[in-house]
């Protein structure tokens, strides 16, 4: 079979396109494997785990069978893979604390934290999004000076005061919100458990007052967590668009007689997009794992309230499981970002 | 007109095209331009770097400007609001808010600057050297730096802490750790279209180190970028510290720490005892809004 030129460079494109995939999927899996390396050298440096698992009351006996029985006399680099094989199979250790798998507590704890980050990334991308874009389209109007101002006021303030400030402003001066007990107030049962996710479960069961309790109470949490988180995107996006509508296609497209829509709907947001995306999906990542400090100000369900509890228990394997999931996460938000940005702008399959 | 420098183009190409001269005077050019135009008044007088200058000057004069003891209980003066006494009010010991916001400065600051220091230079040692060593050592340290900034701060940083405690070392170790691919990737981003440059073909062969090369050539180049990313990022840290020790896991409560205090007044917020946890927290926002701001005009002033 012969291949017409225009065909083998369609292949060829698709195949640096796949080159590009492969790349990207390798540097995600070599970043998630150091990870697990860095949380394995920590886990072992917290204390001698047999200790842990026993106590100072063990005789030297029982300690040295506990040792040969966990494995934990064998070479360092053996026991990392042996903890690499239990991460593949779903294995993050058990709490020293109540001996659960952390596995299930994760389970427990991650749809509170993935419903305040979709809340938060909800509300941040339709504010910043529009406002980063008309900013640019208008540069010295009053929308350009309240993005800067809006941007420096988000980066500088500390998130978990602001939380705090909001608190005080709206549940103990104005009484207009619910005082922050999590995800429902006290005194009403949470709805049956489908996605975890109190909001969507009380929708989905038709459980009215459940609904509006947890709609209230999601509220302030996610104001506080988009102020803190998007920033970034909001700077980006300005940036980007400002960027792109000084180019040269612009103005040819401009001056050939493209009408604005076309020129701006079509080859200037074509442009636009993939920075936006993949700092969107860092920004979601960034949430996922960057709410700690907001769930313990509203007494969050979480996984950051989680692993502080955790800590406070001195119990390390919840903290070190929630490092290895969050980066997970993050890494399979960024490579999905990658794969949209190579579907609008098919180029960056030849960047590095 | 005193310095002639001043009257460059704000982005001189490093080496464009141009003639062989100017090509080999470009970077000394361009890093003098950068000096010149950073020490202007304009650079120094302004809002962010007065009110960071005012806050490092109340920082250092605590103990003149306040009688109060930072960490010194008073059981007759609990909890009470903002007066002429108390300027910020007291907390739940009856220490003194005002002299603890002061004092609190020194913690903050200092740990912030230490960290974010040991990062630059970490940063800029390990940027140089991957764009004059080159291809493998560069590969590794750049996918080092990336899988730095891809893990969640601050899950990181309670697992750090959880494996190595909480002393003011591992605090600054953490901070460094976190911030040094940002400089490294300045250090790099500055040094790989100087060190692509003719010029420094022509410094090589007249036998001039790497270290030569990078002393003379890329620090030079770097100072703008790199001044800038450290007031930013002094700011970042003092919210990590602010945000570790309001969770219990940074400095320890009874010493004066920005974050440490407010979760003393978070616990107090239902009771209506607003200032406890409002001076700290303006503290916080007023040092990163100025550090913001500082970083923001170096980039402005050094044509970057």
């Amino acid at each position: 079979m012969t291949l017409t030129p225009s065909s083998s460079a369609r292949m060829q494109a698709f195949a640096s396109g796949g080159l590009f995939v492969l790349r990207r999927l390798a540097t995600a899996a070599i970043a998630l494997l150091g990870v697990t390396l860095i949380v394995f050298l920590l886990s072992r440096n917290v204390g001698d785990p047999v200790y842990l698992l026993m106590g100072q009351t063990g005789t030297q006996e029982q300690l040295d069978a506990l040792r040969e029985a966990n494995g934990f006399n064998r070479p360092l680099y053996v026991q990392y893979f042996d903890y690499l094989g239990g991460l593949l199979q779903g294995d993050l250790g058990s709490s020293t604390f109540n001996r659960r798998p952390v596995v299930e507590e994760l389970a427990n704890y991650f749809p509170a934290t993935l419903e305040l980050s979709i809340a938060a990334l909800i509300l941040g991308v339709l504010i910043t999004v529009p406002l980063g874009i008309i900013a640019a389209l208008k540069p010295g109007t009053w929308v350009d000076r309240f993005t800067a101002g809006f941007v420096r006021f988000g980066v500088a303030m500390p998130t978990f005061w602001f939380g705090i400030l909001l608190i005080f402003l709206f549940v103990y001066v104005l009484k207009i919100a619910p005082a922050p007990t999590g995800e429902l107030d006290i005194g009403i049962l949470p709805p049956e458990t489908i996605t975890g996710m109190t909001v969507i479960d009380a929708a989905l069961t038709g459980n009215q007052r459940a609904l509006g309790s947890a709609i209230e109470h999601l509220i302030l949490p996610t104001i506080t967590l988009a102020l803190g988180s998007f920033p970034a995107l909001l700077a980006l996006t300005q940036t980007v668009t400002t960027k792109v509508l000084r180019s040269d296609y612009i103005r040819t497209a401009r001056a050939s007689g493209l009408s604005p829509a076309t020129t701006y709907g079509v080859y200037a947001l074509k442009n636009v997009a993939p920075p936006v995306i993949t700092q969107i999906a860092m920004t979601f990542g960034y949430l996922l794992g960057g709410t700690v400090l907001v769930e313990t100000v509203f007494a969050w369900p979480g996984i950051g309230q989680y692993s502080v509890q955790s800590m406070q228990r001195v119990d390390f394997e919840p903290v070190l499981g929630v490092a290895i999931l969050t980066s997970a996460v993050y890494l399979a938000l960024y490579f999905i970002a990658d794969l949209i940005s190579l579907a609008i702008d098919p180029r960056i399959r030849h960047a590095r | 007109m005193p310095d002639k420098s001043t009257s460059l183009p704000p982005t001189p190409s490093p080496a464009g095209p141009g003639s062989a001269t100017a090509m080999l005077r470009a970077p000394f050019v361009r890093a003098r331009a950068g000096l010149g135009r950073m020490s202007g008044n304009r650079l120094l007088f302004n809002g962010s770097t007065i009110t960071f200058a005012v806050l490092v000057i109340l920082a250092i004069l605590a103990p003149v400007l306040t009688p109060y003891d930072p960490v010194k209980t008073d059981l007759s003066a609990i909890a009470e609001p903002p007066s002429l006494s108390h300027l910020f009010g007291t907390d739940t010991q009856g220490m003194d808010i005002f002299t603890r916001v002061l004092y609190a400065a020194r913690t903050d600051l200092i740990l912030s600057i230490v960290g974010v220091t040991i990062a630059l230079g970490v940063g800029l040692v390990l940027g140089s050297a991957a764009v004059v060593i080159g291809r493998w050592f560069d590969e590794i340290v750049s996918r080092i730096a990336e899988m730095i900034q891809s893990i969640p701060l601050f899950l990181f940083a309670l697992m750090v802490i959880a494996a190595l405690g909480n002393s003011p070392a591992v605090i600054c170790g953490i901070i460094a750790v976190f911030y040094a691919p940002a400089f490294f990737k300045v250090a790099r981003s500055v040094a790989a279209p100087v060190l692509g440059t003719d010029f420094v073909a022509v410094a090589r062969t007249a036998g001039r180190s790497s270290a030569g090369i990078i002393f003379h050539h890329i620090v030079p180049n770097s100072l703008g970028p790199v001044l800038s990313q450290f007031a930013v990022n002094v700011g970042f840290a003092i919210q990590v510290i602010a945000g570790l020790s309001f969770l219990g896991l940074g400095i320890p409560i009874p010493e004066p720490e920005w974050g440490g205090m407010i979760s003393i007044g978070a616990a107090r917020i239902a009771y209506g005892d607003w200032w406890m946890a409002f001076f700290p927290g303006v503290a916080v926002f007023v040092t990163v809004i100025a550090l913001d701001g500082i970083g923001r005009r170096i980039v402005k002033f050094s044509g970057r």
